[in-house]
């Protein structure tokens, strides 16, 4: 017999509460804590605030743009992880393809680490449950790596800007070889293992 | 107090060698996000729409970090263990450490912590080796089911997860604490030639008895000189005070471990879990013998322990701090095993001994006891064990506890109208329980002044 959301919802309820308390909580003890609902409404932030920025570079209407953002952040809301950070950041693509300072919009030099920190976001509120807790050590340990990538990513982007407007055929030939040996390297890679 | 035991729900320490690093979806959604969005910029040939997905993809492909940057996937996983002996923790707390060895290239570890009764504990820390202090806090006692931790490490920007290494601590046995109680009643016929109660019989001891001349055997030091000053005057006859003789008590704790039972009505068919603050009436009865034979055992009495819920030989009757931990322990093991038979005979006790029954008189087998044990001489006090219940909601288990209730009640009135003092363990009446063992010892010594002057 299914039972409605209502009748899940009391039941969970009196289970929980129905001595006029919740259940102690196993203690662990650590370093200074961040809970894990503050990823979850940061994550949120940065989906809605990526797809939103994005879109203001455009000159699509308004209400496609709120329309997208509203999507992408409700899925964001309701089930975080990676799906809705990518899905966020090829959104945010596409709607820089209708930027009107083509062919290179400087934003991007911004929205490119935003869009880093949505997907890194995605991981955190996806493997941290709202009622969880990440030691702040534990963001220390990894930020040198996302510094780097931002860097390298930023470093392209720097390159790109001063090339852009050029014709430049080899550059092409290179990007063209690049996506074939990272197709590659996916396909080799796609048999569960890590190496 | 607590004690380890075996391990029946696994090890304590996770194997490193089993583990399995896998990549995770979050490579696969940034490799497949980075890509489409490269190619996208490409066949455009807009280089800013490319660039947003540079960073995404050589986050998922790059497993390397600063200061390893070819870092490879750890050959192994992460050493999970929980040490259970850790430092004396505070009265109604359990406690261990968490031991992680990650794997070097491992750079999170997410542990879960959960433990029977209470919510679960979620921490993410640094790839370090470390230990994590775990604290649970619970009222129950006997065996206790502890902590289990899945703990599972992540790569490099979260690009590779090793399979969930589980770990379950050993079990612990909590040993039931004591309520400091003044003097409770013990049985009106003594035994033994020593011990802290003054018996009936002639011997040495603190208590006058009378004046009697003196007879061969009699010590010398026991001489009244005044007395014998004042009644022979020429030395003729001694005259020497006699005193009663000193004895022990002996009393026998019958736990009735059939039913444990809690507060909520709902968890009484064994299905639901039990709350961890709040005591079963298994509980209560263990940390009532255990007050009740601290008491016992700091008189100088002896005390020994039966158990209705297992059939085995009971903890025979014995004096002494030593002993008094043999008690606690047969206390804290004292659990029903399968569905006990109902007894065709009442556990026998030892000759003169008080009964200390423990029991939440939910069935009549406690008042067949109660009649078979008083109907051979032995005096009985029924300590109710029921905890405080919590009406219920559901319609059918309000009707079936008021049943019960009567019954229950009825029972209860029936043992009080043929003598048998019943003593209330839970809830507030707990703290009223020393003065009503002080009230039925006073009205047993007023018995005894009362049957000697009517000699």
């Amino acid at each position: 017999m299914t039972r409605s959301l209502r009748a899940r919802v009391r039941a969970w309820w009196l289970s929980r509460y129905e001595t006029g308390r919740p259940l102690p909580v196993v203690g662990v003890r650590a370093g200074r804590r961040l809970p894990g609902w503050v990823l979850r409404a940061a994550f949120v932030v940065a989906v809605a605030a990526l797809v939103v920025a994005a879109g203001a570079r455009t000159d699509l209407i308004v209400e496609l743009v709120v329309l997208f953002a509203g999507v992408v952040t409700v899925w964001a809301a309701v089930r975080p992880g990676p799906g809705p950070a990518h899905v966020a950041l090829v959104t945010a693509a596409l709607e820089l393809l209708g930027s009107a300072a083509a062919p290179f919009d400087p934003a991007v030099l911004w929205l490119a680490p935003l869009g880093y920190v949505v997907t890194r976001l995605g991981w955190w509120a996806s493997h941290v449950a709202a009622t969880e807790r990440v030691e702040l050590a534990a963001f220390r340990h990894g930020l040198a790596r996302d510094v780097v990538v931002v860097a390298a990513a930023l470093a392209v982007g720097a390159s790109a800007w001063a090339l852009a407007g050029r014709q430049v055929p080899w550059l092409v030939a290179l990007g063209v070889a690049a996506m074939a040996a990272l197709a590659w390297t996916a396909v080799r890679r796609d048999d569960g293992e890590a190496r | 107090m607590t004690s380890s035991s075996g391990t029946p729900h696994g090890g304590p320490t996770g194997s490193p060698g089993d583990a399995v690093w896998r990549r995770s979806p979050q490579a696969a959604a940034g490799l497949g996000a980075g890509v489409l969005v490269l190619g996208l910029g490409l066949l455009v040939g807009r280089a800013d729409v490319a660039l947003l997905g540079v960073a995404p993809l050589l986050g998922a492909l790059w497993a390397g970090r600063p200061g390893a940057w070819r870092s490879a996937t750890p050959g192994r996983g992460t050493g999970v263990a929980i040490d259970p002996t850790a430092d004396a923790a505070a009265p109604g707390e359990l406690t261990a450490v968490l031991r992680l060895d990650p794997a070097p290239g491992t750079e999170l570890v997410h542990a879960r912590v959960s433990a029977p009764g209470h919510r679960t504990a979620g921490i993410v820390v640094a790839a370090t080796p470390r230990d994590l202090p775990l604290t649970l806090s619970t009222v129950r006692t006997g065996p206790q089911r502890t902590f289990h931790v899945d703990a599972r490490g992540y790569g490099a920007g979260g690009t590779t997860a090793e399979d969930p290494v589980s770990v379950t601590a050993p079990d612990r046995l909590v040993l039931p604490t004591a309520m400091p109680l003044q003097r409770v009643p013990v049985p009106r016929r003594l035994r033994g030639l020593t011990g802290p109660h003054t018996s009936r019989r002639l011997g040495d001891g603190d208590e006058l008895r009378d004046v009697h001349p003196f007879a061969p055997g009699d010590r010398l030091r026991r001489i009244d000189w005044r007395t014998t000053a004042r009644r022979s005057p020429d030395l003729s006859t001694l005259y020497v005070r006699r005193t009663y003789a000193t004895a022990e008590a002996t009393a026998v704790l019958v736990v009735d471990s059939r039913d444990d039972v809690g507060p909520d009505l709902r968890t009484w068919r064994g299905t639901g879990p039990q709350r961890v603050d709040e005591p079963t009436s298994l509980d209560l009865a263990r940390h009532a013998a255990a007050s009740v034979a601290g008491a016992l055992v700091a008189a100088g009495d002896r005390v020994g322990v039966d158990d209705l819920g297992r059939r085995r030989r009971p903890l025979p009757p014995a004096a002494g701090r030593r002993h008094l931990r043999r008690v606690l322990h047969a206390l804290a093991l004292s659990s029903p095993v399968g569905h006990p038979d109902r007894r065709l005979r009442a556990p026998q006790v030892p000759a003169d001994a008080v009964v200390y029954l423990f029991s939440t008189v939910l069935d009549d087998e406690p008042l067949a006891l109660v009649r078979a044990w008083r109907a051979v001489g032995h005096p009985v006090v029924l300590v109710d064990t029921l905890p405080d219940v919590r009406g219920a909601r559901e319609e059918h288990m309000r009707l079936a506890w008021r049943v019960t209730r009567a019954e229950r009640d009825d029972r209860l009135r029936r043992m009080t109208a043929e003598g048998v003092p019943v003593v209330r363990w839970a809830g507030d009446a707990r703290q009223e329980a020393a003065l009503r063992f002080e009230a039925l010892v006073r009205a047993d010594e007023r018995h005894r002044r009362g049957a000697v002057g009517a000699r």
